[in-house]
Parts: structure tokens; C-alpha cells; sequence
């Protein structure tokens, strides 16, 4: 309204002047009229400016007034938003993994052939040793994952559920025609503060060092295992921390099933980890107690203490180029922590006890980038089980396998691979089987 | 706007024009030279002002830095607690769910029921079963967390809302990935849209009163309850005054021993109704439930047969006066009640030696108590029963008698954050004798989004 007056007001000093002008023009005609000009140019102006402010005032009538807090705007971390009248910030991200596979040799049944599981590779004196050459074409490995985080008075809050569809088939109709499975849990845990509750990887493995590949499967030799635990991390500085955690166990023998086996108590793991952007290094340890319940006719109760200690690391060579790994396991009564030992933990002898059985194993992998979106990737690893004479004449003895790849990732959303697979096993009574595949992906991320 | 100007204006030239007068009478030409000058340098000065509205008035229209947006192209939020609305429309999204964590000790044996995860006395191990003898077992889980996907839509019709949740308390992937990858199956739990007063879809029966449930740590409740979700049509009616008329068609499942696809018939939909009356400080709850049991030539030498089935339940709760403890108490009867009886499934009906089905009536209940230590931390106590009169053909590991307490204590610190430790009994007896029992301790956090 102030402008409003102004304006007002000018135009009356406006008027003023020229009826000034108008009663004096017998002095100087010339000057008279100069002054009318600039004087209407003057009112010209008036009128523009007020038009101005009208146009201005009819765009101020469409705009409304929003409380910031009703907006939602971005949240606490990279690609999160925040939910509108709360703290919470949400994140939901995940891929699509769409791969085709050949098989030169016979075709792994984990998870209907999609997987390259070595440690159930076909083994040889068996109907499917001879059936070679088969192709697959599957998209169930996608995944998705929710992701909440929120400041609390007992620290950062953070959850995290995730999962993927490569769970059972719906039924053998399905996998001829429309390719039903499961929708399965990987990850479902709550962060807050220090303490983590839930299902995640165990603390006792170090999953960030399987190498970059394009089968699901790592080397062997390493540790998989994702279960219900209860972990506390102290940080020394930013580069060290120490993780100790309960988690659940799962006793590891021939045919462990509810009936004969007995978890007395949970497994105790933790790890030491230091970490820089060039390096890192991990020590971890397990401890766990294996119970069996007359697990066979006439048997015993029996309880054995199992334990098992690993190390793992990266570096980085100078320039960023070229990348090492390692991983090491090692352990008696190890079993279900070394990939491909599950249910090899212990044997059971003729009286229903249980016998501990060492394994030890481990991986290289070497990754090298051609150009700052092309890298390939070779590994090798290896898992060795000693055998009681007791157990099971299919358990697995020995286990190689060895990846080889050319990755190329244009932009951070996705990914394509093409890659070789070989695997090699060797089962208790001395047969092999083996895997050889070549595989394509492409990777979707969102 | 423009005529105020001109009025002005000629009101001006009104006023000067009788106050000009004298000057035009006079009219001396040395004083009008000095008055042009004058004059100029007014209308230099009125120039200045005018070019400096000019520039302020250019400023305000073209801010720098401050970039105009669609309100209809801004997510904002919705009219939900958590929500957001779907830009473009009038729908209010949100995504919720739980984190459920839990470390679970069996005193007594593991119960098989969802891998021991679930402390269900109804399938509580029997004696003379090596799994009798095995006790003490310890397990760790996250599988009971859950999501949600949640809409509302204001339409013309009523409020349109849809509901979608699920768990992870499916089956294990394989035996092996209970040892390595601890892999399960993602379940419905619900599955229903609403639209005003009508529900259409996958949600708790009709029957059932959650509202009186105990706040427990495990998911097996107190027996004597009812338990069940599943597919129905329900119509819900306000009558005002705290009370409220529901009638719904539910859907049906014959139970008798070794019931399935091949033998038995659901010829008509369950049909259930309840009354409710709520105030602030209690409430009470009447159902009733008609079914029709069918058996389709399924056992040997049987007939087909068609029989029909009833059950009544009765609940309420109440707080204690001047304060937040809550006492709550459930009833349930029927003959061929069966399934909607906790523990009762398969056992409606047994089957007689001649194909035909015979009702089998139960009965049980379950009183709860909450106390509140502080308002952060609370104790439950439960205790539930129910017995089941079974025919002499019914099956020899027929659930007969069924009994549980529970105690807890829990910690909800923050909306956010639950923790709780509880203490979970439970024993039952089966048609030929036999027992069996629950004994467990389990400690659980919860955390919500």
C-alpha cells in the first residue's frame, strides 16, 4: 500500500506541474512543451509501474502457503526421503538381475540350476552326470529392500528388511509357464546405537571381500551365513571396530533335523576389522556348542564344542587399478561355516556320539580395471574337509573353483557380465562332479 | 485502478486551478523563469523516483535465485500418520511394518510349529517321542518382521482404504538354508479393501475380538480364543452411541480329521455377526457364527453328509479406575465350533464309522491383566483354557484339554522401540491320554516404522 501512495502521489505532483506549466506558458512556448513531454512520459511510466504491481498482486492471489514440515524433501541418507511430520527418513532400493546360462558340464540343482553351487555339483556315476548343455534363462534373483533410519533419545535408529525372489517354486506347473517363486527374507535387523538385533550376515564372516562377480556364488572356501543374532560393535576411531555378537545356532551333522538335534546354546562369533580407503584386514572368531539327541537307533545324547577362526582383507594397489583379496577359514567342528560344510560339523560314531571334523579353506581374487567402467575379476579358492571314516560316503571332501570375468558398468545403475565358471568336488567315497558354465548378466539397480 | 488516477487528477486541477488565481492575474514573467527551472527540476527529481520503482519493482518480479513450482507437482503429506500423498491424485500412501527380533530358550521341548519359532501348545510334543527328551534349546529369529503397504482415498462413496501386509514366517526355503541362509518364505497376512461401511478381502474373522488379546512378546496367544484371517464380505453398521452391528460372509473350511480338497465340501460361506458396544473406559463384544460342515464321499465306505455347526463367543475389557490397567476376558463355545476354537482345527466334526459327520462341542476362555509399573513399563499376566468333547472315533492326537499362562514384563521406551521378556507355559492333552508341554522363556525387541 505504500507503493499505491507513492504512486499516487506523484501523479499529483504530476498534475500539479503541468497546470503549473499550462498558467505560465506565455514565458517560453519551447519549454512549455519540452516539460508536457517529459511529463507524460513520466505518467507513462506511473501507469507501467502500476500495471506491474497488478500483474504482480493477481500472481500473489494462485500462491499458497505450504508448511515446510507437510513437504516431504529429502532424507538423512542418499536416495532416503523423509516421512512428513516425523524424523524418519525412508529408503527403498534393490535390483533386477536378469542372466542366461549354458552349462558345458551338468547342471547344479541349488536353487533350480540358477545358482553354481559347487559343493552340490552332479556327481559322476549319476543319471544327470550325463546330461550336459543345458540353458536357463531367469529375473527371480531380484531383490528389494526397505530401509528406515530415525534419531531416537537411545541413538540412530536404523532398520532394515530385504529380500529376494529366488525362493521355492510355487509348484512344477509354474516353473513351465509362468515362473512363480517365493518372495524370501535375506535381511530383517534393527540398528540402534551400537546394538544390532535380527537376521543379517553372521559376524563372524567378512562378505565384503567375495571378489566382484557375475554367478551369486562366491569362491569357495568362504563363509555364508545369514541368521538371528544379537550384535554389539565398538568403534575405537573411525578406521577400527570390534563386533561380538550370540547368534543362532544350528547343530551340523548327517541328517540334523528337529528331531535329533540340540541347540543348547547360541554361537558366540566376533571380529576385529581395520579398515582405510586403500586397505583393510579382519580376524574373526566362532565358538559354538553342537548337540545331538539320540540321533540315531540305540544312540546317546551327546554335546561337543566347535570352534573356528578366520582372517580376510583387500588392498588396493598404488593408482587404484588393480585390487587384491584373501580370505582364510579354518576350524574344527567349522561345518556349516565353511561354505559347502553344512552338516559336516561333526560325524556321528557307532555309538551316537558326535566326532568334531577340521576344514579349512580360503580364496584369492584379483580384479583389474581396463578403463573406469571395464574391469574383469579372476579368483580361486579352495575348501578341504577332513572326513571321519563315520561320515556320510556324499559329504563333501574337496572343493575348487575358480571365476573368471569382464565386467562393464557405463553408468552406476547398471551393470553387464559375462563370466566362466569352474568348480570341481570330490566327495567322501572318492567321486567328482564338476561345474563349468558361462554365464551373461545384466544388473538393474534402483 | 486507472480511474482514481484521473479522479485525482482532475480534483487536483480543481484545487490548484481556484489556488492559481492570483498567479494567473499577475502573471510576472521574471518570477516564471525561475519557476520553469524549478519545475524541471522537480520532474528530474519525480524521474529519479520513478526510475528507482522501477528497478525495486524489477527486483520483486524476478527474484534470483528462487525457483516457482507446481503445488500439484510436490509430494506432500498425507492424511495419515507416516503417509504421503500421491502427487496428482487424493490418495494417501504409506509403508509401515515391524522389525521383530527373538532370542528364544525351551525349558521344556521345542514345539515343531514354524520351527520352534512359535511356542503353539496346540502342537506342543507329546511324551513317548525321542523329541520328548530333548529340552533345552536355544534359537535366534527375525522372521516374525513384517511390512505393510497402506492407501485412503476420500471418493464420493465413503472413504476407499486398502491393505496390504505380509510376514516372513512362510516355510524354511530347503533344510539346508535353516543351517547357512536362514531363508523363509514372505506370507500374506492380509489382503482387503474398504470402501465406507463394506470390507472385501483377506483379514481377521468377524468372529474374533483382537482388541482383548493380551500384549504379548510370543505369537501364540492364550488358549481359548478364536484365530483366524481369512477371505470375507462384511457389512459394518454404526449405531451409534458406542455401538456397532457387524454382519460378514466368511469364508468356508470343513474340519474334520484328514479333511482335504478331495473330501470335503464348503457348499456355503460362513456366516457371522457380532454386536459391540465401546466407551472410553470399556467394552463388550457378542458374536455368533453359523456354518455348514460338508464331507463329499471322502473316507472309505462314507457318504456324502452336510451338517451345521454353531459357536458363541462373548468378551470385554475394562480399565481399573484411576488408572491404565486393563482387565480383559474372553468366552467361546459352539458345537462343531473347530477351527474358530484355537487348537480345535480338524476337529468340528469326527467321522463316523459310516462316512457321516457328528459335531463335536468345545468350550473355553482366557482372562488377561495389565499393570503398569510405570508409564514406559508394563507387566501382562494371562491365563487360558479349553476343552474339547470329543466323540470316541475322533483321533487318537485330538487335542482334548488345552492350557497357558503367560508373563511378561516390557519395556516400550519410545513409540518407536518395544522390549520384552516373557515366561510362556502351556500343556495339553490328547485323546488318548498322552501330554504335553510348553515351558519357554524368550526375550524380543521390536522395533516399528
Amino acid at each position: 500500500m505504500k507503493s499505491n501512495n507513492k504512486l499516487f502521489r506523484l501523479a499529483q505532483y504530476g498534475s500539479l506541474v503541468l497546470f503549473m506549466i499550462t498558467t505560465i506558458c506565455p514565458v517560453s512556448a519551447d519549454e512549455i512543451a519540452d516539460l508536457k513531454k517529459q511529463l507524460e512520459i513520466l505518467a507513462q511510466k506511473v501507469e507501467m509501474l502500476e500495471q506491474k504491481r497488478n500483474a504482480v498482486k493477481a500472481q500473489q492471489v494462485t500462491t499458497e502457503t505450504i508448511h515446510i514440515k507437510d513437504v516431504v524433501t529429502a532424507g538423512a541418507v542418499p536416495g532416503s526421503w523423509t516421512i512428513p511430520g516425523t524424523d524418519t527418513s525412508m529408503k527403498i532400493s534393490g535390483f533386477v538381475r536378469a542372466h542366461m546360462i549354458y552349462d558345458l558340464s551338468p547342471r547344479p540343482t541349488s536353487s533350480g540350476g540358477d545358482v553354481a553351487s559347487i559343493h552340490r555339483a552332479i556327481l559322476e556315476g549319476t543319471p544327470e552326470y550325463q546330461n550336459r548343455g543345458d540353458t536357463r534363462l531367469s529375473g527371480k534373483d531380484a531383490r528389494f529392500s526397505i530401509e528406515t533410519f530415525s534419531p531416537t533419545g537411545y541413538g540412530n535408529m536404523r532398520t532394515f528388511i530385504q529380500g529376494d525372489f529366488k525362493g521355492d517354486p510355487d509348484n512344477k506347473g509354474s516353473r513351465a509357464t509362468t515362473n512363480r517363486t517365493a518372495f524370501n527374507l535375506r535381511h530383517a535387523y534393527g540398528e540402534l546405537g551400537n546394538f544390532l538385533m535380527g537376521q543379517t550376515y553372521s559376524t563372524f564372516l567378512d562378505n565384503t571381500v567375495f571378489g566382484d562377480k557375475v554367478d551369486p556364488t562366491g569362491p569357495t572356501g568362504r563363509t555364508m551365513i545369514r541368521q538371528g543374532q544379537i550384535r554389539y560393535t565398538h568403534h575405537f576411531d573411525e578406521e577400527r571396530k570390534w563386533a561380538f555378537a550370540v547368534e543362532n545356532p544350528h547343530a551340523d551333522f548327517v541328517n540334523a533335523d528337529d528331531e535329533n538335534m540340540h541347540d543348547g546354546y547360541p554361537d558366540l562369533a566376533m571380529h576385529y576389522r581395520h579398515e582405510t580407503n586403500d586397505w583393510m584386514y579382519q580376524f574373526g572368531a566362532m565358538v559354538r556348542r553342537m548337540g545331538i539327541n539320540e540321533g540315531i537307533p540305540g544312540g546317546a545324547k551327546d554335546n561337543i564344542t566347535a570352534w573356528g577362526l578366520s582372517t580376510s582383507g583387500r588392498y588396493w594397489f598404488p593408482g587404484r587399478r588393480d585390487r587384491l583379496t584373501w580370505y582364510m577359514n579354518i576350524g574344527d567342528g567349522i561345518g556349516r561355516y565353511l561354505e559347502g560344510g553344512r552338516d559336516q560339523g561333526a560325524s556321528i560314531t557307532p555309538e551316537g556320539k558326535l566326532d568334531s571334523q577340521f576344514g579349512y579353506g580360503g580364496f584369492v581374487t584379483y580384479k583389474h580395471m581396463w578403463t573406469d567402467t571395464i574391469s574383469s575379476n579372476i579368483d580361486f579358492g579352495m575348501g578341504i574337509h577332513k572326513l571321519n571314516p563315520d561320515e556320510d560316503p556324499e559329504a563333501n571332501r574337496k572343493l575348487l573353483s575358480s571365476h573368471m570375468n569382464i565386467i562393464w558398468m557405463p553408468i552406476e545403475q547398471l551393470e553387464f557380465g559375462l563370466e566362466y565358471i569352474w568348480g570341481y568336488r570330490v566327495v567322501h567315497d572318492g567321486r567328482t562332479g564338476d561345474v563349468n558354465r558361462l554365464m551373461v548378466n545384466s544388473i538393474f539397480n534402483f | 485502478m486507472k480511474n482514481p488516477l484521473i479522479r485525482l487528477h482532475t480534483f487536483s486541477v480543481m484545487r490548484l486551478l481556484v489556488l492559481m488565481l492570483p498567479i494567473i492575474a499577475f502573471n510576472p514573467l521574471t518570477v516564471a523563469a525561475d519557476e520553469i527551472d524549478d519545475l524541471k527540476k522537480q520532474i528530474e527529481i519525480l524521474a529519479g523516483k520513478i526510475a528507482q520503482l522501477e528497478q525495486a519493482q524489477q527486483q520483486k518480479v524476478e527474484p534470483a535465485d528462487v525457483e516457482i513450482v507446481d503445488i500439484k507437482n510436490v509430494v506432500l503429506k498425507g492424511d495419515r500418520r507416516n503417509s504421503i500423498k500421491v502427487p496428482g491424485t487424493n490418495t494417501s500412501f504409506s509403508i509401515g511394518g515391524r522389525l521383530e527380533s527373538s532370542f528364544i530358550y525351551d525349558i521344556g521341548p521345542r514345539p515343531t510349529s514354524r520351527g520352534g519359532d512359535i511356542a503353539s501348545v496346540r502342537s506342543a510334543i507329546l511324551e513317548d517321542t525321542p523329541e520328548f527328551e530333548n529340552r533345552g534349546d536355544t534359537h535366534l529369529t527375525a522372521r516374525n518382521s513384517r511390512f505393510n503397504v497402506v492407501t485412503t482415498t476420500p471418493t464420493q462413496f465413503g472413504q476407499l482404504r486398502t491393505f496390504i501386509e505380509g510376514d516372513f514366517n512362510g516355510p524354511p526355503n530347503s533344510k539346508s538354508s535353516r543351517a547357512t541362509t536362514s531363508r523363509t518364505a514372505f506370507g500374506i497376512r492380509h489382503a482387503y479393501g474398504q470402501l465406507g461401511n463394506v470390507l472385501f478381502g483377506h483379514y481377521w474373522s468377524t468372529f474374533m475380538d483382537r482388541s482383548v488379546f493380551p500384549t504379548k512378546i510370543n505369537g501364540s496367544g492364550p488358549v481359548g480364543r478364536t484365530f483366524i484371517r481369512q477371505g470375507q464380505l462384511r457389512y459394518t453398521h454404526d449405531l451409534g452411541n458406542g455401538g456397532e452391528l457387524a454382519v460378514a460372509l466368511e469364508n468356508p473350511r470343513a474340519d474334520f480329521k484328514g479333511a482335504d480338497d478331495e473330501n470335503l465340501h464348503d457348499g456355503y460361506p460362513d456366516l457371522i455377526s457380532y454386536y459391540r458396544y465401546e466407551s472410553d473406559r470399556w467394552h463388550m463384544q457378542f458374536s455368533g457364527l453359523l456354518r455348514r460342515v460338508g464331507i463329499n464321499e471322502g473316507i472309505a465306505n462314507g457318504a456324502k453328509d452336510n451338517t451345521m455347526a454353531w459357536g458363541m463367543n462373548h468378551s470385554t475389557s475394562f480399565l481399573l479406575p484411576g488408572s491404565k490397567d486393563r482387565i480383559t476376558w474372553y468366552i467361546l463355545f459352539g458345537d462343531g465350533i473347530g477351527r474358530y476354537m484355537d487348537g480345535g482345527t480338524n476337529q468340528g466334526t469326527s467321522v463316523t464309522a459310516d462316512g457321516k459327520l457328528d459335531k463335536q462341542f468345545s468350550y473355553g476362555g482366557f482372562i488377561t491383566y495389565k499393570h503398569f509399573w510405570t508409564d514406559t513399563i508394563h507387566s501382562s499376566i494371562d491365563f487360558g483354557t479349553s476343552f474339547f468333547d470329543l466323540n470316541p472315533e475322533e483321533s487318537d492326537t485330538a487335542n482334548t484339554e488345552l492350557f497357558t499362562s503367560h508373563l511378561n514384563l516390557m519395556w516400550t521406551p519410545d513409540t518407536k522401540l518395544q522390549f520384552g521378556i516373557e515366561y510362556i507355559w502351556g500343556k495339553r492333552e490328547v485323546h488318548d491320554g498322552r501330554q504335553g508341554n510348553i515351558n519357554r522363556a524368550q526375550f524380543t525387541s521390536r522395533i516399528f516404522f
